[in-house]
C-alpha cells in the first residue's frame, strides 16, 4: 500500500526543523510565526533557502531572495506555490490552490 | 636636569572657541554620514552548510569574482565573508528587497579583504548616500566576526 503524500506544510516544517536552527520549538509555532524571532539568522536562513530547494526541485529566482519570504512557514508555502511546481507536489499537499 | 615641567597654559580665546566649534560640526556631519553594521557566525555553522550544500551553496552565496579571489574557501574563511556580507546589510537597515547575497562581494586585494558591491546592492547604497565601505573581520576557531563602515561623501 502507497503510504499517503505528505502536505507541503509538513514537507517545509521537516526543512525549517533540519536547517533552520531555531530556538524555540517549531512544533508549538503557528504557521504565520516570525521565524526571524523564534531564533533563526540569515546564514541558516540561506541554507533553509538551499534545503526547500532540494526538497521540491525548484530554484528560487532573485525576486524572491527576500527575508520576508522565508519570514514565516506562511510566507514559504506561498512562494512555493507561486512557482511552477509540479503536478505531484501540488497534490500532496492540502495547500494546493 | 630631567624634572617635572608644567603643562603649557591653554589660552582659551574666541578664535580657540570657533576651531573647536567648526571641528564639532565637522564630526557631526562625518557621523551622520556613517553607518556601521556588524555581524558574528559560528565557524562550525558554514562547516556544516559547505558539508551539506558543497558548491551549491558557494556558488548561490559568493561570486565568482569572490571565489577567485579567495586565498581559500575554508569553513573559516568563509565564515568571515559571510559575516562582512551580512554586516553590510546591516550598515545599510532593514531592506525587505530581493538582495542576491553574490551582489554583496568580498574581494581578497594586496591591501586586504575589501567590499564590493553589484547590481541592487550597489543601487540601494547609492540611494542611501554610502560612496566609501571599509571591513574589518576578526575568526577564532569557533567564531568568525566582521564589522563594516559605510561612509557618504565627504
Amino acid at each position: 500500500m502507497t503510504p499517503a503524500p505528505r502536505s507541503i506544510d509538513s514537507r517545509i516544517r521537516d526543512v525549517v526543523q533540519d536547517h533552520g536552527r531555531l530556538s524555540a520549538d517549531l512544533m508549538e509555532l503557528s504557521e504565520n510565526a516570525d521565524l526571524y524571532e523564534a531564533g533563526m539568522t540569515s546564514h541558516a536562513s540561506v541554507n533553509l533557502m538551499l534545503a526547500l530547494e532540494n526538497e521540491f526541485d525548484v530554484e528560487f529566482p532573485d525576486e524572491l531572495l527576500t527575508r520576508s519570504v522565508f519570514s514565516s512557514i506562511e510566507s514559504i508555502k506561498r512562494a512555493l506555490l507561486g512557482l511552477h511546481l509540479s503536478d505531484g507536489i501540488r497534490n500532496g499537499g492540502e495547500g494546493s490552490t | 636636569m630631567g624634572g617635572y615641567q608644567r603643562e603649557p597654559k591653554i589660552e582659551y580665546t574666541a578664535a580657540a572657541h570657533l576651531r573647536g566649534a567648526t571641528v564639532l560640526t565637522s564630526l557631526a556631519r562625518l557621523m551622520a554620514k556613517l553607518r556601521v553594521g556588524i555581524d558574528i557566525i559560528e565557524v562550525d555553522e558554514v562547516a556544516e552548510s559547505l558539508g551539506c550544500f558543497g558548491d551549491g551553496y558557494l556558488h548561490r552565496v559568493f561570486s565568482d569574482a569572490e571565489l577567485d579571489s579567495a586565498d581559500d574557501v575554508s569553513p573559516k574563511d568563509v565564515a568571515a565573508r559571510f559575516a562582512a556580507k551580512e554586516a553590510a546589510m546591516k550598515a545599510m537597515g532593514d531592506l525587505d528587497e530581493p538582495l542576491d547575497w553574490r551582489s554583496i562581494e568580498v574581494i581578497s586585494t594586496p591591501e586586504g579583504r575589501q567590499l564590493r558591491l553589484t547590481g541592487r546592492a550597489a543601487e540601494s547604497a547609492y540611494e542611501l548616500g554610502v560612496r566609501r565601505w571599509s571591513i574589518s573581520t576578526s575568526v577564532t576557531e569557533r567564531y568568525a566576526l566582521a564589522v563594516v563602515l559605510a561612509a557618504g561623501e565627504s
